[in-house]
């Protein structure tokens, strides 16, 4: 699953560990998210759109829509 | 522990939490690890001279104890340990015991077939056990890497 989440941590200046304390998840896990090989659950997607203030799906693209 | 992004509104960043989640984490493994080596230290000082003797069984007590440390580690360290892992490890985690569970199912009928026919020793619980241990561990580091 593609997603944006490089793009959305650079605009704010953020590292991966920084990312990943917010939303309570490790630096690896936030690189696995980053590049594609971990899908998250939809909670922690959910954080992750109220974090950026995004919807779901303009963060991730599923190639479908 | 998982924490929700409304408690982050605050002073403390990101990545402070997250070495914070990770030192935590290490404690925790570093005390389950101390606990285990210090078992280990007691058995061996204790037993060592009948350690792996199958004739030779173990005074009741030290093994009462030493089941009671291990239910206590394996259930309060399991439940502690997975309120610090993220759901990321937690996936590498099933997979990895899937894994395992994946290389008994394989392991014990082929070799149980074959001591059947004669060709090998009888299985040996303790090097099934072993292996299903090993696998996991092998799988879970791979999949966190890669």
């Amino acid at each position: 699953m593609q997603n944006r989440l490089r793009v959305l941590q650079a605009e704010r200046g953020w590292s991966q560990a920084e990312l990943g304390g917010r939303i309570g998840v490790s630096r690896q896990a936030v690189n696995a998210i980053e590049t594609g090989k971990h899908d998250p659950s939809l909670p922690l997607a959910f954080r992750l759109a109220r974090l950026f203030g995004a919807r779901i799906e303009e963060i991730f693209n599923d190639g479908e829509g | 522990m998982m924490a929700k992004v409304e408690d982050f509104d605050g002073a403390a960043s990101g990545e402070a939490l997250e070495r914070s989640r990770r030192r935590r984490k290490y404690w925790l493994l570093g005390i389950l690890g101390g606990g285990g080596f210090a078992a280990g230290f007691l058995s061996g000082y204790t037993q060592a001279d009948q350690l792996f003797d199958p004739a030779y069984k173990w005074p009741p007590a030290l093994g009462v104890g030493l089941v009671i440390a291990y239910l206590v580690a394996a259930i309060g360290g399991g439940m502690l340990y997975s309120r610090y892992t993220d759901e990321f490890a937690r996936m590498a985690q099933y997979k990895a015991v899937a894994l395992g569970a994946g290389a008994y199912v394989i392991v014990y009928p082929v070799w149980l077939l074959l001591w059947k026919s004669g060709l090998v020793p009888e299985p040996m619980h303790f090097i099934i056990y072993l292996l299903f241990m090993a696998v996991v561990l092998i799988a879970s580091l791979f999949y966190r890497v890669h």
